[in-house]
C-alpha cells in the first residue's frame, strides 16, 4: 500500500513532520493548559479546546496529552519487566531439560491463569494507587507471553547444526546462549515488543478504566474514558479524545511491529501476536 | 498419423522478456515424447502452458497450442477448465506436497471423477479403487481411505498418476514425476507411467532433466536449452547418434537405467 | 508389485482396511487399538494432574495474596463497630487463627468443594459463582460465534486475492479495527447505538436485544485478528502444490477454496480461535462491567472491590478451570481436524 510506495524512511519522515506540525499548533493555541474553568463546562470543540472540555471545564485534548506519560510510561515499564523475565525464563526452560523445564512451564501456566484484576487490586492495596503497582502487576503477569515464544524458538535453535557443533566443541553454555541463540531470537523479540507494548497499553488503560492504579482525577486515558460515561449524551467528545488517542497509539504500534517483523525476518506475524 | 497435440511457434514471456522461444512440437496419440533439459531450460513452462497452468506473471505471447484440432491458447479459464482432468491430465513432480494433506486420497480421485462424469458416489468409489489398483498400489481399498502421510513417496506418486488418469485423458503431462524419488522407485514409476499410457492409448509428454530416464520410456526425445529446442528425434537416434553438443553433455552425465523392457524401437 | 486382478479384491465386498482376514492383520489391529486406549488414558491422567496442580497453586497464591492485602473484617464491618464486634466477626470467619492453620482449614474445605460463604451476602460463594456462570458462557458463545461467522469468510475472501484493490481496502479497515481496544469499541458502540439513537439497550441482561451490543463489542475486537490469520493462512495455502494439482484436475475457484484450501487454512486459525475462546470464557471483565452483564467477570470485579475472599477464590478457581477446559478442547479439536496428528490406522 502506501508503505510500499514511499518506503520506510519516507514514511518515518512524513509522520515525524506531521507530529511536529501538530505539536507546534497545540502549543501555540494554548491547548496545553489543563486547568479547570468552570465557566466552560461541557462545551464542544472550540478554538481553545480542540476536543471540547469535560465536566470540570478542562480541555479534553490537554488532559489527553497530560495523561500520555502515565499510560505510555506504565506500558513501557511493564513491557521491559516482562521482556526481561520472559526471556530469561524462556531461555532457561529451553536449555535445561527435565525438572527445571517442567517447573518453569508449570509456573507459566499458573501465571497465565492468575486473575489479573485481583492481582492488580492486591497490588494497589499494598502499594497504593500508583503507577508502580500497575507496572509490577502487568510486568509480573505478562512475562509468560515472551517466555513461551522464547522457549519455542530457543528450543528449535538448539537443534540447529551449528549449535550442536558448538556443544560438541565444548563451548560454554552461557557463551552459546549469548552469542548463538540470542541473535537468532532478536528479530522476533523486537517485533513482539512492539505488539506487547500495545497490549500493555490496553491493559493499563483497562485497569485505569476500572479505577485501579491511577489516582482519582488522573488524566490517564482509561480513567478519562470512565469519566466520560455519565456524559456520553451531552458531551461525546469526552469519549472521543482519549478513545482516539488510545486507538491511534495502538494502531501505530501495530504498524511498527509489522514493519519490524517484515524487515527483520523473524517468525510470522500471526504467530507472534499470541 | 494426425497429431493429437501440436505446438507451433509457441513463445512464453514473463515480465522481462521471453523465456521460451518459438517451440514447434507434434505428438500423436499413443506416443510418448520426452522433453529433456536442465532447470531453467523452459521445459516446465512449455508443458504447463498446455493446460493453461502457467505461474502468474507468465503468459503465452505468440504461437498456437493445437489440441485435438483446436487452438486452445486463447481459451478463457472457464473454457479451459472442462478440459483439465478430462482430456488433459497432469502428474506433478513432488509427491509429498501435491496431495492435499487433510483429504483422503480416494476422495481426491472421486472429486475429479465425479466432476467430469455424472456417476453416483458408489460407482465412483469402485472406479477409484480400480484406478488405484491399476497403478499398482497394494491394498487399493485401504489406500483410497488413507491420507497421504500414511503412504510412502513412491505410493503417493502412483496415487498422483492415478489421479491424473482417472478420467482416461487423451493427453498426459508428466512434469518430472520421478525427480523426488529414490532410484529404485523411479524405475517402477516409469513402468507404471508407460503401462498406463499404453492401456488408454494416450499421448504422454514426459518432462525430465534425466536423459536416461527419458530414454527408458519415450519414443521421441526433444532436448531443450535456454528456452529453445536444440535437438529432436526418435529416441534411438538421439541416444546412439546425438548431434548437438549439449545433447552429448547430457548423455554423458545421466545415470544408467536398465534397458527398455518392451520391443518398441521403431515408430 | 505387478498387476493384480482388480476384480477379486473389489468384488469380494471387503470394506475398510481389512483386505486380508489373516490373523496377522487382526493381531496388529487390536494391538494398535489397545495402545491408543492406553495412551489416551495416560494423557488424560497427566492433564488431570496438571489441572490439579494448577488449581492448588492458584488457590494458595490467592490465599496468601489476599491475606496480605489487608483486613477484610474492617472493610466488612460498619463504621461504628466496636472492637468486640470486630473480634467476634474475626472468630466467625476464622481470621483469628494462625496463618498455617487457616491455610490448612482452607485447603481442607476446598478439597471438599466448600468455598465458604460470601462475606457480603452470606450466600454460598460457589453458588454465586455458578449462578454467574451461564451469563458468561452465553456471552462467550455468542461472541465467538459471531466472530467466526464474520472472520472466516472475510479472511477467506481477503486471502484468496490479496492484491486486488477491494481486498486491500478491506484489509486496511480490518487493520484499523484490530487496533481498537475492546472496551473503547464498546463505549463507542454504546454511544452510537444506545445513547444517540436509542435503538438498542445500553445495559443489562434481559432478552436478545440486550445481547447484541456486548457480543458485538467483543466480536469487533476479536474478528479482525482472526480474519487476518485466516487470510494469511489462505494466502499461503493457495500457493501450495496440492492446489495446483487440484486445479489441474479441473477444480474451479469455488471448489479450490472451500474443499481444498480452507480445510488446510483452518488448522492454523483454530489455534487462535481456541485462545480467543479461552479468553472469553475467562470472563470479559471490562465488557461485563460496561454492560452490567451479570457474569463471572463482573462478579470478580465486585468481589475484589469488596474484598470478599471466598467469592474471589471461588470465582478465580472456576475461571481457571474453565480456561483450562477450553484449552483442552482446543487441543482435541486440533487432533480431530488434522489427520496427521491422529494415531495412524493400521496399514
Amino acid at each position: 500500500m502506501i508503505r510500499r510506495a514511499l518506503g520506510p524512511v519516507g514514511i518515518a519522515s512524513a509522520v515525524s513532520f506531521a507530529i511536529a506540525v501538530v505539536a507546534v499548533a497545540i502549543v501555540l493555541s494554548g491547548n496545553l493548559n489543563a486547568d479547570l474553568n468552570l465557566d466552560d463546562r461541557l462545551t464542544g470543540p472550540s478554538g481553545r479546546a480542540w476536543f471540547g472540555s469535560d465536566q470540570l471545564g478542562r480541555p479534553v485534548l490537554a488532559r489527553v496529552i497530560a495523561g500520555a506519560p502515565w499510560s505510555l510510561g506504565v506500558a513501557l515499564a511493564a513491557n521491559a519487566i516482562s521482556l526481561c523475565i520472559g526471556v530469561v525464563l524462556g531461555l532457561l526452560a529451553a536449555e535445561f531439560a527435565g525438572a527445571p523445564r517442567r517447573i518453569i512451564l508449570q509456573v507459566v501456566n499458573l501465571t497465565l491463569s492468575f486473575p489479573g484484576l485481583v492481582a492488580a487490586m492486591a497490588a494497589v492495596a499494598v502499594l497504593g494507587q500508583s503507577a508502580m503497582a500497575v507496572i509490577l502487576v502487568l510486568g509480573l503477569l505478562a512475562w509468560p507471553l515472551f517466555a513461551r515464544v522464547v522457549y519455542a524458538e530457543a528450543l528449535s535453535a538448539r537443534e540447529r547444526p551449528y549449535l550442536i557443533a558448538a556443544r560438541i566443541g565444548g563451548v560454554g553454555r552461557v557463551t552459546q546462549v549469548y552469542r548463538h541463540i540470542l541473535p537468532v531470537l532478536l528479530p522476533s523479540l523486537i517485533a513482539m515488543t512492539a505488539f506487547h507494548f500495545a497490549d500493555m497499553l490496553i491493559a493499563a488503560s483497562a485497569l485505569s478504566f476500572l479505577g485501579v492504579g491511577a489516582p482519582l482525577g488522573s488524566p490517564a486515558w482509561g480513567a478519562m474514558l470512565a469519566e466520560s460515561r455519565p456524559y456520553l449524551f451531552q458531551a461525546p467528545w469526552m469519549l472521543i479524545g482519549p478513545a482516539f488517542a488510545l486507538a491511534t497509539t495502538v494502531l501505530l504500534l501495530n504498524l511498527c511491529g509489522d514493519a519490524l517483523a517484515r524487515r527483520l525476518g523473524g517468525r510470522r506475524r500471526t504467530e507472534l501476536r499470541r | 498419423m494426425t497429431a493429437l497435440l501440436a505446438l507451433r511457434g509457441l513463445t512464453i514471456e514473463a515480465g522481462d522478456g521471453p523465456l521460451v522461444h518459438t517451440i514447434d512440437l507434434e505428438l500423436a496419440a499413443g506416443r510418448i515424447l520426452g522433453l529433456v533439459g536442465e532447470s531453467g531450460s523452459g521445459k516446465s513452462l512449455t508443458v504447463m502452458s498446455i493446460p493453461g497452468l502457467l505461474p502468474s506473471g507468465c503468459r503465452v505471447s505468440a504461437g498456437e497450442i493445437v489440441f485435438d484440432g483446436r487452438d486452445i491458447v486463447d481459451l478463457s479459464e472457464d473454457q479451459m477448465r472442462p478440459l483439465r482432468g478430462r482430456d488433459i491430465g497432469v502428474v506433478f513432480q513432488d509427491p509429498f506436497t501435491s496431495l492435499n494433506p487433510v483429504r483422503r486420497v480416494g476422495s481426491l480421485l472421486e472429486e475429479a471423477l465425479r466432476r467430469h462424469t455424472g456417476v453416483s458416489a458408489r460407482v465412483a468409489r469402485d472406479r477409484v479403487i480400480e484406478a488405484l489398483d491399476q497403478v499398482g498400489l497394494p491394498d487399493p481399498v485401504g489406500k483410497a481411505r488413507a491420507y497421504p502421510h500414511q503412504m510412502s513417496g513412491g505410493q503417493r506418486q502412483r496415487a498422483l498418476i492415478a489421479l491424473a488418469l482417472v478420467n482416461n485423458p487423451r493427453l498426459l503431462i508428466a512434469d518430472e514425476p520421478t525427480t523426488a524419488l529414490d532410484a529404485t522407485v523411479q524405475v517402477e514409476i516409469l513402468d507404471v507411467l508407460r503401462r498406463s499410457a499404453e492401456r488408454v492409448n494416450g499421448a504422454v509428454v514426459f518432462v525430465t532433466h534425466d536423459l536416461g530416464a527419458a530414454a527408458y520410456i519415450c519414443d521421441e526425445i526433444a532436448v531443450m536449452r535456454g528456452g529453445r529446442i536444440v535437438e529432436h528425434g526418435l529416441v534411438q537416434n538421439i541416444i546412439a547418434r546425438p548431434t548437438h553438443p549439449y545433447t552429448k553433455e547430457l548423455l554423458a552425465c545421466s545415470p544408467r537405467l536398465p534397458p527398455r523392457k518392451d520391443n518398441r524401437g521403431q515408430p | 508389485m505387478g498387476l493384480r486382478d482388480p476384480v477379486s479384491s473389489v468384488s469380494s465386498g471387503l470394506k475398510g482396511g481389512e483386505v486380508s482376514r489373516g490373523s496377522r492383520t487382526q493381531a496388529w489391529g487390536s494391538r494398535l487399538a489397545a495402545g491408543a486406549r492406553v495412551t489416551e488414558l495416560g494423557i488424560v491422567l497427566r492433564r488431570g494432574l496438571d489441572l490439579g496442580l494448577l488449581l492448588l497453586g492458584l488457590s494458595t497464591l490467592l490465599f496468601l495474596l489476599l491475606r496480605a492485602t489487608g483486613d477484610p473484617i474492617s472493610a466488612l464491618a460498619s463504621d461504628d463497630a466496636t472492637p468486640e464486634m470486630l473480634a467476634a466477626l474475626r472468630t466467625q470467619y476464622g481470621f483469628d487463627e494462625s496463618l498455617p492453620i487457616q491455610y490448612a482449614k482452607f485447603l481442607g474445605r476446598l478439597l471438599q468443594g466448600d468455598f465458604g460463604q460470601s462475606m457480603a451476602s452470606g450466600d454460598s460463594a460457589l453458588s454465586m459463582v455458578l449462578q454467574a456462570l451461564p451469563a458468561t458462557l452465553l456471552l462467550a458463545f455468542l461472541a465467538m460465534g459471531a466472530t467466526i461467522m464474520v472472520a472466516v469468510p472475510l479472511g477467506a475472501w481477503l486471502g484468496s486475492a490479496p492484491d486486488r484493490p477491494a481486498q486491500r481496502a478491506a484489509a486496511a479497515v480490518v487493520y484499523v479495527l484490530q487496533g481498537t481496544p475492546g472496551f473503547v469499541a464498546a463505549l463507542v458502540l454504546v454511544q452510537v447505538f444506545a445513547i444517540q439513537t436509542n435503538w438498542l439497550p445500553a445495559l443489562g441482561f434481559a432478552g436478545p436485544r440486550t445481547w447484541v451490543l456486548p457480543a458485538l463489542s467483543l466480536s469487533l475486537f476479536l474478528a479482525p485478528k482472526l480474519a487476518r490469520v485466516v487470510a494469511v493462512n489462505v494466502d499461503e495455502m493457495m500457493r501450495q502444490d496440492f492446489v495446483r494439482a487440484a486445479r489441474a484436475a479441473g477444480a474451479g475457484p469455488g471448489v479450490v477454496l472451500w474443499r481444498h484450501v480452507l480445510p488446510n487454512a483452518m488448522l492454523g486459525a483454530v489455534a487462535l480461535m481456541g485462545a480467543q475462546f479461552a479468553a472469553l470464557v475467562g470472563g470479559a471483565v471490562v465488557i461485563e462491567t460496561i454492560f452490567a452483564w451479570p457474569g463471572l467477570g463482573r462478579l470478580l470485579v465486585q468481589s475484589t472491590l469488596a474484598l470478599d475472599f471466598p467469592v474471589i477464590q471461588a470465582a478465580a478457581l472456576v475461571v481457571a478451570g474453565l480456561v483450562f477446559a477450553a484449552n483442552v478442547i482446543t487441543d482435541l479439536v486440533f487432533v480431530m481436524l488434522d489427520p496427521r496428528l491422529n494415531i495412524t490406522e493400521a496399514r
